[in-house]
């Protein structure tokens, strides 16, 4: 359209900068020419620069060709009456006031543009994709965010169904979606958010945290949805890590043999293992959160805290070999403590890892003890062989001296050189039955049999005279495959053992039994003596070890090294009741050894 | 006449020892140290007892004990021998050992049993005749026998040639029920009026069920009735047949 501008003040600048510059579109006016009088006012100024005609002259206004309108901007009433009347036909005029209005509105849509703008930039300005839904789930509009994410242009994106291009689902409802929380939201009218994957490559795994949040009119319709898609893959990766790596370490502390358990610093546990709870005999959940007083006996607790006090002390991981009493056994453990640090290096708590090293100790020291009488048993042989000519010259020097001398008191003296000779030879004698050591002949021995025959064949002793002998036999036991000849030196010297402990005074129960271990058949003897000191229950087996004077301490040696040819053990105890047992396990199947 | 020793040890301190037991009891005593030098002395002198030790360097007691079987007029050998080789003793009296005397010995062992091997060997030259043994029996050479009862148990007694030699029997000092015996062990003692303490080796492994009460009232049945009423004790054996092993037939 053809126009003129009449009235160059800074209204008509607006305009013209408004459509020149800013590409109004509402508006196609084709302005060909300002007029003014003032040859400075800003219309006609920026007029000039933009190279549209000025003028000051109405006149040359009517003579533009072809004009079809003509815009009055001077705010005067007069003027715009004077123009009015002398407007050429077919050419119309939009006088200030009118333009005023036009003009707001201009001004009003411009200012919602730049809104809209501003708004678009928000959304794009963020990382997640953002979409605005109508009640239809059809897209109305998107962010860059999901541009980015699907590849899709705002335009092209505009009017398609969400799910179809989020959910790749061309055709399916979204009805059909359950993890699609729009139509909750359309009912709830409340905003739902919820985790979501979505297969981007196919085999892997997309997460987002799906936030739809509905859009209301002044009349408290809900009209459009706003959904937005938040990336979460990364933070799903991590926790699944995280959880994975607790799980693998239950699995790993649950499945060891060893005991680990990990107390905080104020001595509290915070871990314990399926080994450790077994050990002490007591339900896992009972520990957590108790320290070591709250749920073990002052004695154990005391010696517990005490190492983990070394430990945080030291700073460093510390070995010790501890001992327990648990239910009356006592209880070896090889056990490692060391400080935990975290992620700043302080120490937090102290874990400790034992082993159980009680039978691997017995073992140690049977292996001892038998190491021990093997060598007992050489330099016996060794000894004996040697010792045996001096001693013939010894003993018939001194035989011959007695016969010689005169005085009574030399004579004397040449008895204890032959008695303490003849005590020599005792003692080398006993060293070699010792060392002897026969290999029994296995054959099926009845235990009970062996003790009922031992029975009857100490009962007729002086010793035995006022020893009470009380059998528990068990019925119907199965043979042991033993030398019945060398088991029943065993039970004769547990018997002879046992009267002489008692002074030949007190009660004997002998008894026979099957267990502990599968397939083992046991014997004990029980005493109602004064028992075995506690020093000497370690070393009561050893070759010459004796509490009894009268002894030469060898029995309870060869009846260990009897029962240990047998494939079995002996083991010696004090009963609570006062008193002391012994007790023999013997293998009741296979060929001993 | 004056009975003559001879005895065999490698080791000097041992032969004084002898001599000096046996100094007093008459005998005409000659000490060597090998066995080299016994044959000599044997081929030279003669002698009617020989006391040897079992283990010598060279030429041992076994060697030396075939060598005077061999001669034309055989002697009675005693082994002396260290506790340890007490399997070598029991196989020398089976090959025909009079006895065998554990080193260290005491003046009435040695002098016990040299007196007994004297007697053997005038026996022998006086020619006198064996009477008879109980049938099944087992011995200990000359020293004891065994016989497996019905019930298994294995009774013993002196042999002959012990109880011949002994002497007058005083006491027997048995052991007592439930003592576990060995073979080749002492079981018990004789002691005899002339104040010797003669040794019986016991011929099996066991445990004793049951001593011969008879022999405290009358200790000398042992040797007046050693195959009948003078048995010495029964023993619960441990490996009967392994121990008959050990002992000669007859």
């Amino acid at each position: 359209m053809k126009t003129a501008i009449v009235g160059g003040g800074r209204g008509c600048r607006s305009l013209l900068e408004l459509l020149l510059e800013r590409g109004l579109v509402e508006f196609r006016l084709d302005v060909r020419m300002v007029c003014d009088l003032r040859s400075h006012a800003p219309g006609i100024l920026y007029a000039a620069r933009r190279g549209i005609a000025t003028t000051s002259s109405l006149e040359d206004v009517f003579r533009i060709p072809g004009l079809e309108l003509v815009v009055e901007l001077t705010g005067d009433d007069h003027m715009a009456r004077e123009i009015q009347t002398r407007l050429p036909p077919g050419v119309r005029m939009l006088d200030h006031a009118l333009a005023r209005i036009f003009w707001d509105q201009i001004l009003l849509e411009e200012k919602l543009d730049q809104e809209r703008a501003h708004v678009q930039q928000i959304l794009d300005s963020m990382p997640d994709i953002v979409l605005v839904l109508d009640r239809e789930m059809r897209i109305l509009s998107v962010n860059a965010g999901f541009t980015n994410f699907t590849g899709l242009s705002r335009s092209s994106a505009r009017g398609q169904f969400c799910h179809q291009v989020l959910c790749r689902r061309d055709g399916a409802p979204a009805e059909a979606d359950a993890f699609c929380p729009f139509r909750e939201v359309l009912a709830s009218g409340t905003r739902v958010s919820m985790v979501q994957t979505r297969e981007c490559i196919p085999g892997s795994h997309d997460f987002f945290e799906i936030t739809m949040t509905p859009v209301r009119d002044a009349k408290g319709e809900i009209v459009q949805m706003v959904e937005a898609l938040h990336p979460i893959t990364e933070r799903v990766r991590l926790t699944r890590e995280v959880e994975e790596s607790a799980q693998r370490f239950r699995q790993f502390i649950d499945s060891a043999y060893d005991l680990i358990s990990i107390k905080d610093l104020s001595g509290r546990y915070q871990v314990m293992n399926a080994a450790t709870a077994r050990f002490f005999g007591r339900p896992r959940e009972t520990y957590l959160g108790k320290t070591v007083h709250e749920v073990y006996p002052a004695e154990i607790a005391e010696l517990v805290a005490a190492h983990d006090r070394e430990v945080i002390r030291r700073g460093e991981p510390v070995r010790y070999e501890e001992m327990f009493v648990i239910e009356g056994r006592e209880r070896e453990l090889s056990t490692v403590r060391f400080p935990l640090r975290d992620y700043k290096g302080d120490i937090a708590g102290v874990c400790t890892i034992s082993r159980e090293t009680t039978a691997e100790k017995a073992l140690q020291r049977e292996l001892l003890q038998a190491d021990k009488l093997a060598a007992v048993g050489k330099l016996a042989a060794g000894v004996a062989h040697e010792i045996n000519n001096p001693l013939t010259g010894i003993l018939a020097f001194a035989e011959d001296l007695k016969e010689e001398v005169r005085g009574e008191e030399q004579r004397e003296d040449c008895d204890v050189i032959i008695r303490e000779t003849l005590r020599c030879r005792e003692i080398v004698r006993n060293l070699l039955d010792f060392a002897k050591q026969k290999k029994p002949q296995i054959q099926g021995a009845d235990l009970n049999r062996v003790v009922k025959d031992t029975v009857t064949l100490v009962s007729r002793l002086a010793l035995f005279k006022d020893v009470k002998l009380r059998l528990e036999l068990a019925e119907a036991l199965p043979p042991v495959p033993g030398d019945p000849g060398q088991l029943q030196q065993v039970v004769l010297n547990l018997l002879v053992n046992a009267a002489e402990g008692m002074d030949g005074k007190g009660e004997i129960a002998v008894g026979t039994g099957r267990g502990p271990g599968v397939r083992e058949i046991t014997l004990s003897v029980a005493d109602t003596g004064p028992g075995i000191p506690e020093e000497a229950l370690g070393r009561i087996f050893e070759p010459f070890f004796s509490t009894k004077k009268a002894t030469h301490g060898l029995g309870l040696a060869v009846s260990w090294g009897i029962v240990e040819r047998h494939g079995g053990r002996v083991e010696a105890a004090n009963r609570p009741e006062g008193g002391a047992v012994f007790r023999v396990c013997l293998p009741a199947g296979g060929t001993g050894s | 006449m004056t009975a003559r020793i001879l005895v065999v040890d490698d080791e000097q301190v041992v032969l004084d020892g002898v001599r000096k037991h046996l100094k007093r009891e008459g005998y005409d005593i000659e000490t060597v140290l090998s066995a080299r030098e016994a044959l000599a002395a044997l081929a030279e002198r003669g002698a009617d007892v020989v006391i040897t030790d079992l283990m010598m360097p060279e030429m041992d007691g076994l060697a030396l004990l075939e060598r005077v079987h061999a001669l034309p007029r055989p002697v009675p050998v005693i082994m002396i021998t260290g506790y340890a080789t007490m399997k070598t003793a029991l196989m020398a009296m089976r090959q025909g050992a009079f006895d065998y005397i554990a080193k260290p010995f005491t003046r009435a062992e040695l002098q016990g049993v040299v007196a007994r091997a004297v007697r053997q060997s005038e026996r022998a030259e006086t020619g006198s005749a064996a009477p008879p043994r109980a049938s099944g029996a087992r011995r200990l050479g000359g020293h004891c026998w065994v016989l497996v009862d019905p019930d298994g148990a294995a009774r013993v007694g002196l042999e002959e040639a012990f109880a011949a030699t002994v002497g007058e029997v005083e006491q027997v000092e048995l052991p007592g029920v439930g003592d576990y015996v060995e073979q080749g062990s002492v079981c018990l003692r004789l002691l005899t009026k002339d104040g010797r303490s003669h040794t019986v080796w016991c011929p099996v492994s066991g445990s004793v069920l049951q001593v011969n009460e008879a022999l405290t009232a009358d200790p000398g049945l042992a040797v007046k009735a050693p195959f009948a009423a003078g048995w010495l004790l029964r023993v619960a054996p441990r490996n009967i047949e392994e121990d008959l092993r050990g002992l000669t037939e007859g």
